[in-house]
């Protein structure tokens, strides 16, 4: 009789697995162009997902199991680092950029601010290896994680046996990363026709038409390109972005132009995080002269009046998705990473 | 009885394999000698010590005046130092196969290097993947020479990089004679010479020297 009931609980548990690696349905709005990332050939599947998702909010990827990716990438700031110019990582070493927002990852080419990062996939050991991020070796995160049974267990459901090995811990974290998609704002309500736009908002459209939406085009709100914005250098980080990864002098000052949605949630602004409001970034488009070095698309002079300044901001806060930022799917696994075991050094 | 032994003769002296299988076995060498790791070389004034040797090739193949005859390994391998299983790689071959070359990638190529996270040999927690910026290292070799100004006289270079113009990867021919076991020879001394870790004992990114290097490293290897 207790043989039979192994049975049946080991089958059960057989079933469970297999069901939590269905495929992840990924949705968007229609007028979202088709993703960069190859879908068909690496389908999201929910128990890769839920393994990336541990991980990501797992502090065991760093050298002292203090700093999870979540750490600077939080679901409240639409997984960036508020209150802090620049982001800080283990031991409270300050870094030297402003960790940017995460979503609509399947849509960009490369990734962080000077592009360094050529496939999601991979992105994760850049944080993870860098002495004032996370300082741990991927070899070593692989060991930990070999001791842990929540671990073996989650790596069977994903992959169907317990091999813990580099590729597969990268490939959950991007499968993670991958499923957080924004594309319920007000911006997209009202194209979809479920909504309507103030008059100030549509008033803002129309300037955001004329003077943002060559770089962050929608709907999208970027074209995931490199720009120089007409940043002067910080003098005590002398960050020359995509020039110093590439070699080129042409890419000098470029740094990737980010989304404008969920600007609410995610200040400050900028790589290297200087301004803290809108305000402050109207301020400084509408302050460049021909005299600075811009990207092509910023040669241009924009002028907004003081109505026209609130007007604009008043449509970039009809991009901000309140639901992404409180999706449950989104947030600390509980179920998983008791704060007692998730977060203990 | 006397016919088919000269018969057996002739076929051993050319290039017909009679064997069922074949041998491609990297031999890393110094001073004509099996480079051994920790070992202190004496090189002129210096005095030099091998830590660490790896390095990736892929696509190892047979050729006949450049017609595809047999492929050894498509995979990507990565040969170590440390590691004496990684250096010979075996093959079946059928009897018979008549080959002149040997073919192979030294590093990785631009289409892999942007197809994400892999496993296997390519798997990162194999120490060969740059962290802060994508890519593989296609060669690694780290020691210590007596002259090299650097701390601790340790001397690093990392050979890597797979968009222009620091694409590095190499497809090297060589021309190997009729065996079982093709030993395919390095001599690191001679790279050492070349790159002189007195002055250069630093390559840690795509540049113009890392594929200077790369270039030169792709001359010296030889087959037997």
């Amino acid at each position: 009789m207790k043989g039979i009931k192994t049975i049946i609980v080991l089958s059960a548990l057989a079933l469970l697995a297999f069901a939590s690696a269905t495929e992840y349905p990924i949705s968007y709005p229609k007028n979202f162009p088709a993703p960069q990332y190859n879908f068909k050939n690496n389908p999201l599947n929910n128990a890769s997902i839920t393994l990336g998702r541990a991980l990501f909010y797992d502090p065991i990827l760093s050298k002292d199991n203090s700093i999870s990716c979540a750490s600077c990438h939080s679901p409240y700031n639409a997984f960036a680092h508020t209150d802090h110019q620049i982001s800080h990582g283990i031991n409270d070493q300050i870094g030297s950029r402003n960790a940017p927002a995460l979503f609509n990852l399947a849509w960009q080419k490369s990734f962080m601010w000077d592009g360094a990062i050529n496939h999601i996939e991979v992105q994760a050991l850049a944080p993870m290896s860098h002495p004032k991020e996370m300082a741990e070796t991927i070899e070593h995160v692989v060991e930990k994680l070999k001791n842990k049974g929540l671990y073996k267990r989650l790596f069977v459901n994903a992959y169907r046996d317990s091999m813990i090995t580099g590729a597969r811990l990268l490939k959950a974290l991007a499968q993670f990363q991958l499923s957080l998609i924004s594309g319920n704002t007000k911006y997209d309500q009202v194209k979809n026709g479920q909504n309507s736009f103030t008059v100030q908002e549509q008033n803002g459209y129309q300037l955001f038409l004329k003077n943002c939406n060559s770089c962050h085009r929608e709907p999208l709100f970027s074209t995931y390109a490199f720009a120089n914005n007409g940043l002067s250098v910080d003098t005590t980080l002398n960050d020359f972005g995509k020039g110093a990864i590439s070699k080129r002098s042409a890419d000098s000052l470029l740094f990737k132009i980010p989304s404008l949605r969920n600007l609410s949630f995610s200040p400050p602004y900028m790589h290297d995080g200087r301004f803290r409001t809108l305000n402050q970034v109207i301020k400084h488009y509408i302050s460049l002269d021909s005299s600075q070095v811009v990207s092509e698309n910023l040669r241009q002079k924009i002028k907004l009046n003081a109505n026209e300044q609130i007007d604009l901001i008043a449509f970039l806060l009809a991009l901000n998705d309140s639901s992404f930022v409180s999706k449950p799917d989104f947030s600390f696994p509980k179920f998983l990473l008791p704060q007692s075991e998730g977060n203990k050094k | 009885m006397r016919f088919l032994l000269s018969l057996f003769f002739i076929m051993a002296c050319t290039s017909n394999i009679l064997g069922q299988s074949i041998v491609v076995r990297f031999q890393i060498e110094f001073q004509n000698q099996a480079l051994s790791l920790q070992k202190n070389y004496v090189v002129g004034a210096d005095t030099i010590n091998i830590e660490k040797l790896k390095f990736y090739v892929s696509n190892i193949a047979l050729y006949q005046n450049d017609q595809l005859v047999k492929p050894i390994n498509k995979a990507f391998h990565l040969v170590d130092l440390e590691d004496s299983t990684s250096l010979g790689l075996d093959s079946k071959i059928n009897t018979g196969l008549v080959f002149n070359q040997i073919k192979f990638t030294l590093g990785i190529d631009s289409v892999t290097q942007i197809s994400g996270a892999l496993g296997g040999d390519l798997d990162p927690t194999k120490g060969m993947y740059w962290t802060w910026q994508s890519g593989y290292i296609n060669f690694k070799l780290e020691g210590t020479a007596s002259n090299c100004p650097s701390r601790n006289h340790h001397f690093q270079y990392h050979l890597g990089g797979y968009q222009y113009p620091f694409a590095c990867w190499q497809d090297i021919v060589l021309i190997v004679p009729s065996a079982k076991t093709i030993c395919i020879k390095l001599p690191i001394d001679e790279f050492l010479a070349f790159v002189q870790p007195q002055k250069n004992y630093e390559i840690m990114s795509p540049s113009n020297k890392t594929v200077e290097y790369a270039n030169y490293l792709s001359t010296l290897f030889s087959a037997q």
